[in-house]
């Protein structure tokens, strides 16, 4: 028996890229399928995407507020200034609340493996969603292939590798 | 970080002009623990800090920065100018953005800033003569030489590191605004509501200052109340003239295209797009420069503004579009790009750096693959 997909189980702390990757094609609602009552959102995350008119109902904003994850964040900021206030949020929150990191980003996603958070991105999501048959293995490749031309930055490579992997996991 | 947080709130409550009681009600907390927060003593929550940035127009990011005061964009003291406030911040906010996508990218300090020719006052006793000196100096340390118009100006200064920022202010007598600091060196803000020959000319103007006035930015508001400086102002109006359509190259071109015969408004109209100036300005030149006499300038001068379709137009416009084509290739975009194809920021930084939402920080990276996949 294969394990279960990490993604479910535990919390999760969500970055602006990859709720705009759901939003652009239109699947919002895949988040709250998976991840009701554990999804974390970072208060920067969820100014960014106000701003960009993006509501994400069911998500638990997380403010930061004492001195050690201000620290954190700070540090974090330091190290890495090609990370935006919304990315750093984000892992400040994956960090304290114990949850896994999702994004897309590149640069967050090594702050993360370098700070050994857990780490998934849209791929994850999907594999996840196909395990727990939310939706089937081509309507996930149809949707990563959507979400590429919606501007998310995935190799072919690795979408070929996706695409083998949901429809082995669907037979 | 509550050491860094809290004083820059301060100041940018004090620059909102908003007293602490006020300010305090505003988010919702007491004003003891909104001083305590300034003081650094106590940490913010990070919702508090949010709906500050809000209620003060200031991105987050502002409020994390470790050197204020070392960043700071100061302007000249004494200058009459009341660019809106929004304008301002956008202003700032663009010439940090360019310092940090300078050091994500690599090449902070790789551009020597331009020197200054300082002016003094009592030493120097002919403003005027020193602008036109100025003029002739800078333009053969550019490389333009004196005899021919300059080809564009927006791209001459960008190249140099000039930080150029074209914004949409709604009152045109606003024409531009300069700041400087040893981090970002020379920044301009134009007024893009106005004729491209305005810009240009403001950008002469600005750059005028920046060149002979360094030592006057000294204020952090651009308005400081005192009366405006005559003498720099003119200074910075004679630099310009003199930097675009300098009096060798005007002679020149008049010789070769005018000769002895009568200036007719055909002459106005070519030189005007010769050297890319206003017709105004260039009328204004010739009589300077004695090829035009005072009546002559005058009938002049009423023919163009009888041509002109209204006082915000400029007769016969250029034919080239120098903004649009420095718009297209200027350093600040270019610095953008590469930053954002490199994968040397996240998207989230990327849209903090241009000041755009999410939505739009994807759609402009989308545009950049696509225009460097069809390259």
């Amino acid at each position: 028996m294969s394990p279960q997909h990490k993604l479910r189980a535990g919390g999760v702390s969500l970055d602006s890229n990859i709720i705009l990757d759901l939003y652009l094609t239109a699947s919002l609602g895949l988040l709250n399928d998976l991840f009701a009552e554990r999804m974390l959102v970072s208060d920067f995350v969820l100014r960014e995407l106000t701003q960009a008119a993006i509501r994400l109902p069911g998500a638990e904003t997380v403010n930061l507020t004492t001195d050690e994850e201000w620290g954190f964040f700070r540090e974090t900021r330091r190290r890495h200034p090609g990370l935006g206030v919304g990315e750093v949020g984000a892992i400040t929150v994956a960090r304290f609340r114990h949850a896994t990191l999702i994004t897309n980003d590149m640069q967050a996603r090594q702050t993360a493996e370098e700070l050994e958070i857990p780490v998934s991105g849209s791929i994850g999501v999907l594999e996840c969603a196909v395990e727990l048959a939310v939706i089937s293995g081509q309507e996930a490749i149809n949707l990563l292939q959507a979400m590429v031309r919606e501007g998310a930055w995935i190799s072919d490579e690795l979408l070929e590798l996706f695409r083998q992997k949901v429809l082995t996991q669907g037979d | 970080m509550k050491e860094i947080i809290g004083p820059n709130l301060k100041t940018a409550r004090d620059l909102a002009g908003l007293r602490q009681e006020v300010f305090a009600e505003q988010l919702g907390i007491s004003r003891a623990t909104l001083s305590a927060i300034e003081n650094g003593h106590v940490s913010i929550d990070s919702g508090i800090l949010l709906r500050a940035a809000n209620l003060l127009g200031r991105p987050i990011s502002d409020f994390f920065k470790d050197e204020p005061e070392a960043m700071a964009l100061l302007y000249r003291a004494a200058v009459d100018i009341a660019a809106p406030s929004d304008a301002k911040l956008e202003f700032e906010h663009f010439c940090s953005s360019y310092r940090e996508l300078e050091q994500l990218v690599g090449v902070a300090d790789n551009l020597l800033t331009p020197p200054a020719y300082d002016y003094f006052p009592h030493v120097h006793s002919k403003p005027d003569h020193f602008a036109v000196q100025v003029a002739a100096a800078e333009r053969e340390r550019l490389g333009v030489g004196q005899q021919e118009p300059v080809e564009n100006i927006f791209q001459l200064l960008d190249e140099q590191g000039v930080r150029i920022l074209a914004l949409e202010m709604k009152d045109r007598d606003v024409y531009g605004l300069s700041g400087f600091s040893p981090q970002y060196g020379p920044c301009i803000l134009l007024n893009a509501v106005n004729t491209v020959e305005r810009r240009i000319f403001s950008l002469a103007h600005e750059y005028g200052h920046l060149l002979m006035h360094r030592s006057f930015y000294r204020s952090k508001e651009p308005a400081s109340g005192l009366p405006k400086d005559h003498d720099l102002e003119q200074m910075a109006n004679v630099f310009a003239a003199n930097f675009l359509v300098p009096d060798v190259a005007l002679k020149i071109a008049f010789q070769r295209s005018i000769g002895d015969k009568p200036v007719g408004i055909e002459d106005v109209v070519f030189l005007k797009r010769y050297f890319k100036v206003s017709a105004d300005m260039m009328i204004r030149r010739l009589k300077d420069l004695g090829l035009l006499d005072a009546n002559s300038a005058d009938s002049l001068m009423t023919e163009v503004n009888r041509r002109r379709p209204d006082p915000t137009q400029e007769i016969a416009p250029l034919q080239s579009d120098l903004f649009g084509e420095w718009k297209r290739l200027n350093r600040f975009d270019h610095l953008a790009r590469k930053a954002a194809l490199d994968n040397l920021v996240s998207l989230g930084k990327l849209a903090e750096l241009l000041g755009l939402n999410i939505v739009e920080a994807r759609k402009r990276v989308q545009e950049w693959r696509r225009d460097v996949s069809a390259a």
